[in-house]
């Protein structure tokens, strides 16, 4: 949080000399507040403001139902949506529920990763486009979590 | 140890999957050594960058939610033959690495 104190105090300073707002515009997404959020609430109105969800089978994930290890699960989200501008994957019971996302300004509504899980849980690809925000979930059963704690 | 950069291109029909291979730790920083016990310090990606002829196509976000070693891959549909893909990372230690390909 230090980081972003000093930021603000830069923001600040900056706009108080009148120069022009470093801020992006409020629809822009603040990294450090959506991968610090405890919650997959706080997640989506760090990453997505007040957007309402929309789950839809347009919204497709290739996963595993289960894994003996959350350490690495392939995680892969595609669509049948035109104008997408940005999938997250969020894993509602981990700590930080956030595992990444990605903004796409000219690619394809695809993203794959491996994500750490450390428990059991529901994983959510959230889908933004010009239209809405549409989601599908996957249960995924861990043996194992992904974090360190059950290794060696 | 250094944090090698893989970067391969796969062609689906007139779009292109561009995979990203990065030998990273993705260290959460709440771990603890299991020899020492002292916590070892976060060190993840944060940003991955990717780029079509120099212009930004998309921008990965990632925290230390995302698996050791990330594989991450995005589709392009507007790739060429001929036409160059950089992908580009920074950790939040602030290093960082990429690689270089073209479309074939």
């Amino acid at each position: 949080m230090k980081r972003r104190t000093f930021l603000k105090g830069v923001f600040s300073i900056a706009a108080a000399l009148g120069m022009a707002s470093p801020v992006e515009s409020p629809a822009a997404p603040d990294p450090i507040d959506a991968f610090s959020a405890g919650s997959v609430a706080d997640v989506l109105s760090a990453l997505f403001g007040d957007s309402q969800v929309i789950p839809s089978d347009a919204v497709r994930i290739e996963a595993p139902l289960q894994t003996t290890k959350g350490k690495a699960v392939s995680y892969k989200v595609s669509c049948d949506l035109n104008g997408v501008e940005m999938i997250a994957i969020v894993t509602a019971n981990n700590r930080h529920p956030l595992n990444t996302y990605v903004s796409l300004f000219d690619a394809d509504g695809y993203y794959s990763t491996r994500i750490k899980m450390e428990q059991s849980s529901m994983v959510t690809a959230y889908i933004k486009t010009g239209g809405g925000l549409y989601s599908a979930s996957t249960h995924i059963k861990v043996s194992y979590g992904g974090y360190g704690m059950h290794d060696g | 140890m250094p944090k090698q950069t893989k970067l391969r291109l796969r062609k689906h029909g007139t779009r292109t999957e561009v995979i990203v291979l990065v030998k990273h730790p993705m260290e959460t920083g709440s771990r603890q050594d299991n020899e020492t016990g002292q916590p070892v310090a976060a060190d993840y990606i944060e940003k991955m960058t990717f780029e079509l002829n120099d212009v930004v196509v998309a921008e990965a976000r990632m925290g230390p939610g995302v698996a050791e070693d990330p594989l991450t891959g995005i589709t392009l549909g507007k790739a060429r033959p001929g036409d160059r893909i950089t992908v580009s990372w920074v950790d939040n230690r602030g290093e960082g690495g990429g690689a270089e390909a073209t479309v074939r």
